[in-house]
């Protein structure tokens, strides 16, 4: 249920509802329960996708660099894979490359996960990167951006 | 993430990571808009770069959408590379050999691309290749090009092969050897030079017997099969020298010529393990010698297996699984079974019932033994 809002309210009030919501979104991505994880991370994957154009770019930026950054390193495998196939459901919406070209390498690690399944989600993502004619390879730091052609 | 961690990857992970890093990379190495000799050359340079996850490559490749006739090319290219002589690494040319050998299986299903690599490689090929072949494992990959393409004139190395099976002292415990004799037995499989090297690890197995029955005084079962219907082993490819690694050796010592039993009977067990050559073995004239030899280093295996550290299991499991699979085959045989096959039948499980129980009750008195001295310990 995103975005949550009161249509008679005022502007001001439906932006601190929103900003409220955010900061919900935020602390579930860090909640004890790694099944909650799970879930926060798949479901702020699918309002970015959705909603991208209504939400702040501060905001759209505050909970990528937060699953890139932390959700990515979470010690249950099941969170880690969702952090992957979050984004790559994400990649689905051309709004959001501009941000990801530039964040996406702090997902290198991955490559490299003790996870079978982490692993494969991992060159899946890789494969649709190199589908994306949209993305440019030259700014993100894989050596075979030489040989793909866009 | 560098290039160096996703070939690393392809190197070492699971089949289906390696198979989506090979498609990634296709479009890098082996790019299907270039022409052949720049997408050979790309491929080469990842094969230098290395060379673990240049042979993964060329093992998916073709089942991710790479035309047959290019990676034919490709082929001729790694070959010549091997043959060269440049300033190559041996561990660039074990991958060169391995690449080519996944390449020719991928590549063995169209007998018009294998015809083409079959004028190419020679028997003169094959011989730069294996004496060019630094490692086992590329060694390895050179008998398993053969066996694959069905090279002729191969004698050469049919010999090679046979020294490898023979001079097998401590192959149960080497991983590498292991890969080795097994291309080595697919090679003599293939050539039909099966029964020949059978019936050379069944007289090196008769004489360990012979050996076991001197020094432990152990009693060698007579043989129900009669000489007279014993027949010459037919084999299309004559071997000038197969006995050469059977007689004419220096004097060894009984130890160093049980471990060549265990490593005949490791090499027994596995080749019963896979259909083709169960089927050969169970139907060699050597079948009944090697048993009778089996049985009785079985026995002194277990009876001496407390007094003589390098005493082995592998030849107690030889012979039960030659005895077991020979009494499955009777079992399935078509209807009207021969008395003296039921008869044959009921020796094999009662001779091997009488294994088992001398098996379990030297494991109980080891285990008394073990308890005695625990006990003693406490104390």
């Amino acid at each position: 249920m995103f975005p949550l809002e009161d249509p008679d309210a005022t502007k001001e009030v439906k932006d601190t509802l929103l900003d409220k919501q955010f900061y919900i979104l935020e602390k579930l991505l860090m909640d004890d329960c790694p099944d909650v994880r799970v879930v926060a991370v798949e479901g702020c994957c699918r309002i970015l996708h959705l909603f991208w154009e209504i939400i702040p770019s501060s905001s759209i930026t505050k909970i990528i660099t937060k699953i890139l950054d932390d959700i990515s390193h979470d010690i249950c495998n099941e969170v880690r894979l969702s952090t992957l196939n979050g984004i790559i459901y994400l990649l689905g919406n051309p709004l959001s490359h501009e941000v990801l070209k530039v964040l996406l390498p702090r997902l290198g690690h991955l490559m490299q996960d003790n996870v079978l399944s982490v692993r494969l989600a991992m060159t899946d993502l890789l494969l649709l990167l190199c589908d994306i004619r949209s993305f440019q390879f030259n700014k993100v730091r894989v050596a075979l951006i030489t040989f793909c052609h866009f | 993430m560098s290039l160096d961690v996703l070939l690393s990857t392809l190197a070492n992970d699971q089949s289906q990571v390696a198979q989506k890093i090979t498609i990634l990379l296709i479009p890098s190495y082996f790019p299907s808009r270039m022409t052949i000799e720049e997408a050979c050359n790309r491929c080469a340079t990842l094969l230098k770069r290395n060379f673990v996850a240049g042979a993964r490559f060329c093992e998916f490749v073709v089942s991710e959408g790479a035309p047959l006739k290019s990676l034919v090319e490709l082929i001729r290219v790694f070959i010549n590379l091997v043959l060269s002589q440049g300033k190559l690494g041996a561990d660039q040319v074990e991958g060169l050999l391995v690449a080519v050998a996944h390449l020719c299986n991928s590549i063995s299903t169209e007998p018009c691309y294998t015809d083409a690599l079959k004028d190419f490689i020679t028997s003169d090929t094959v011989k730069r290749l294996f004496a060019a072949a630094p490692t086992r494992r590329a060694q390895s990959s050179v008998f398993d090009i053969v066996s694959t393409l069905r090279l002729d004139n191969v004698a050469g190395l049919l010999e090679d092969c046979m020294g490898l099976v023979s001079d097998c002292r401590g192959l149960s415990e080497d991983e590498e050897r292991k890969a080795e004799v097994r291309s080595a037995h697919k090679l003599l499989l293939c050539f039909q030079a099966f029964d020949d090297m059978f019936q050379a690890l069944t007289t090196l197995l008769q004489k360990v017997a012979y050996r076991c029955q001197v020094k432990f005084d152990s009693e060698i079962p007579k043989q129900s099969v009669s000489s007279a219907r014993r027949k010459k082993s037919k084999s299309s490819v004559k071997m000038s020298a197969k006995w050469k690694y059977i007689s004419g050796k220096k004097s060894s010592s009984f130890e160093e010529d049980y471990l060549t039993a265990t490593g005949i009977a490791w090499q027994i067990k596995e080749l019963l393990a896979s259909e083709d050559s169960r089927k050969a073995i169970l139907g060699s004239q050597s079948l009944e010698q090697s048993f009778v030899a089996l049985k009785v280093i079985s026995e002194v295996s277990i009876m001496q297996s407390i007094n003589c550290e390098y005493m082995d299991a592998y030849p107690v499991l030889a012979y039960t699984t030659i005895a077991l699979q020979s009494t499955g085959m009777n079992c399935t045989n078509e209807s009207g079974l021969k008395k003296n096959n039921r008869a044959e039948s009921s020796r094999l499980i009662s001779e091997v019932s009488g294994i088992l129980f001398v098996v379990f009750l030297l494991i109980s008195i080891l285990n008394i033994v073990e308890a005695a001295n625990t006990y003693t310990y406490c104390i």
